[in-house]
């Protein structure tokens, strides 16, 4: 069986005569929940709405489970469900009857796949709700529930937190860990709420102006973004050269501002306030830091390469 | 595409638009014979009969075409702004495969709206009427095989320019370019230029538009449609046909690489 769900292999999409994706190259392993990371217009949802089929890319190949070509595309993707931008619905149809509607036409045997669906998104109480009646955050469900019927293998959502409240948001958290754990499911999916992402996701890649800038697993984003603390003393030289002294190997840099920054700790932070203190150097501050996927977007976005 | 199919025809069955659209069809249909029969009663009121009725569709056969026009509009406007459109191609309907789907269902819905509204028009002529005048439900009856095929070709070129228009009003505007302004401006410039190039005539009385309004006079004294004959039937069918094979042409071509 292929490895890959996903794999993208020298992408280019150009919007008349403005890139939008740039030789991406991105993988997308089986049994995995990715995160796309990345501003607006950085070619997330180019990305996406070239797996769904609704653009073309200009060059370069990409694979649905390891099957590339237009045929193949389209046969993989009756193995996917897919939610992109805004859910898509008839404004004047019950949600029951568009969710029945999809799975008609997805071929789906049973009517109670649409009831299953209904329970499991948290919209059964408004299976006979006009769908144009709906909030934001019960259409995202709709949009949802329609992806997941006929159960994919693969599942793509752009942005689905959108419109959530809170309790839904940890609810699609739970409902895709669950999906992902219990049947194996991949899933793709984007995201502006980093932190969000960041508890949800096993794998992220970071677009930036349609060029993927890194794909990195959450265990190499945790070492990546390991702690780091910041040191304000009142000698900051002294310091800095007992650092290098009592303290080799160690990793940090002094700020514009004055404030040494330890990165990669490797020691209590005691450590470094008593390294001070026994050599009559004052603290004025101290802090331990723990680095978002946040700070890790920007840092990378802005051209960095260490941790943050 | 089966269930693509199926799908449509389950949306259609239960659209409210659609429902409407029928009800509302039928409604106009019964109240027009039902004010024509009461102001029968009227002195000097000559319009009180069945062929004065029936002539309102023999003497419009372009009629079949607008109608056909609306039932696109009303299935599949919203399609692309609602994004129903994306969701069928995700999971893996090609746009091809979709348009031929779409005819289909658009096909059957018209022939739905069709089969009641035939005999509301016909039952409550003939019940509320009097049955006199030259226009016959022989002529009517006729008149939908002679157009069906070019009503078939407007349905669908219809679809057609839904799938590839963005804006509504880009569609109605080409739609109504291709079915009756450019005929017409074809037919003026092929009179104006009759003696040097009899060719241009002789296209424009092949589009439907054209051959329909010149072949047909309907008047409360006359009544000759061009479909009484075998040749003017033969145009019909022949002009319908072609409309059907340049818009399948057209929608291979047009959808093959069409983004969402």
């Amino acid at each position: 069986m292929y490895d890959y769900a996903i794999e993208a292999k020298q992408v280019t999409k150009f919007y008349g005569a403005v890139p939008a994706l740039e030789q991406v190259d991105l993988r997308v392993k089986r049994g995995s929940i990715y995160g796309l990371i990345g501003d607006n217009g950085a070619g997330k949802s180019t990305f996406l709405k070239l797996l769904a089929g609704h653009i073309y890319a200009a060059s370069g190949e990409l694979r649905i489970f390891g099957q590339p070509g237009v045929q193949e595309l389209r046969r993989c993707r009756r193995r996917m469900g897919i939610m992109i931008e805004q859910p898509g619905f008839f404004p004047n149809m019950t949600v029951e009857r568009t969710l029945e509607y999809y799975r008609i036409q997805k071929g789906i045997p049973g009517k109670e796949k649409t009831e299953e669906m209904l329970v499991l998104t948290g919209i059964l109480e408004k299976r006979r709700s006009l769908c144009k009646r709906l909030s934001l955050g019960q259409k995202q469900r709709l949009g949802l529930a329609i992806a997941l019927l006929g159960e994919p293998e693969l599942l793509v959502l752009d942005e689905p937190t959108n419109g959530l409240d809170p309790s839904g948001i940890v609810e699609l958290r739970t409902l895709l860990h669950r999906l992902n754990e219990e049947k194996n499911i991949t899933i793709l999916l984007s995201s502006h709420i980093l932190a969000e992402l960041q508890q949800t996701a096993t794998h992220f890649g970071f677009l930036s102006r349609g060029h993927l800038l890194e794909e990195l697993s959450a265990e190499q984003l945790y070492e990546k973004c390991a702690d780091y603390l910041d040191i304000s003393v009142s000698d900051m030289e002294r310091y800095a050269a007992l650092l290098e002294r009592d303290f080799p190997g160690e990793s940090w840099r002094v700020l514009p501002d004055g404030t040494v920054r330890i990165l990669a700790l490797r020691r209590e932070p005691e450590a470094y306030s008593r390294l001070a203190t026994d050599n009559g150097i004052y603290i004025r501050a101290l802090e331990r830091h723990h680095a978002s996927l946040e700070d890790y977007y920007m840092n990378l976005k802005n051209g960095g390469n260490q941790a943050c | 595409m089966l269930n693509y199919i199926k799908s449509e025809l389950y949306r259609a069955g239960h659209s409210k638009e659609i429902h409407g659209a029928a009800m509302g069809l039928l409604g106009m249909i019964f109240f027009m014979n039902l004010i024509l029969g009461l102001m029968k009663q009227l002195d000097h009121f000559r319009y009180g009969t069945t062929s004065f009725s029936y002539s309102m569709v023999v003497s419009m056969p372009m009629l079949y075409c607008y109608v056909a026009f609306y039932v696109a509009i009303m299935l599949y406007e919203g399609d692309r702004r609602n994004g129903t459109l994306g969701n069928s191609v995700s999971y893996g309907l090609s746009r091809l495969e979709i348009f031929i789907g779409k005819c289909m269902v658009a096909f059957a819905a018209s022939l739905a709206l069709l089969s009641l509204a035939l005999p509301v028009y016909i039952g409550s002529a003939v019940l509320l009427l009097d049955n006199a005048g030259p226009t016959t439900v022989r002529e009517f009856l006729t008149e939908i095989p002679a157009v069906s095929l070019v009503a078939l070709a407007a349905l669908f070129f219809g679809i057609l320019l839904l799938e590839i228009c963005d804006k509504l009003l880009h569609w109605i505007l080409l739609w109504l370019a291709v079915m009756v302004f450019l005929p017409k401006i074809l037919l003026l410039a092929g009179l104006y230029f009759s003696e040097r190039f009899e060719l241009l005539l002789d296209i424009a009385l092949w589009l439907p538009v054209n051959f329909f309004s010149q072949g047909v006079q309907v008047n409360m004294s006359r009544c000759s449609v061009l479909w009484s004959t075998p040749g003017g039937m033969g145009r019909c069918l022949i002009a319908g046909g072609a409309g059907i094979l340049v818009v399948a042409v057209a929608a291979v071509l047009a959808l093959r690489k069409k983004e969402v």
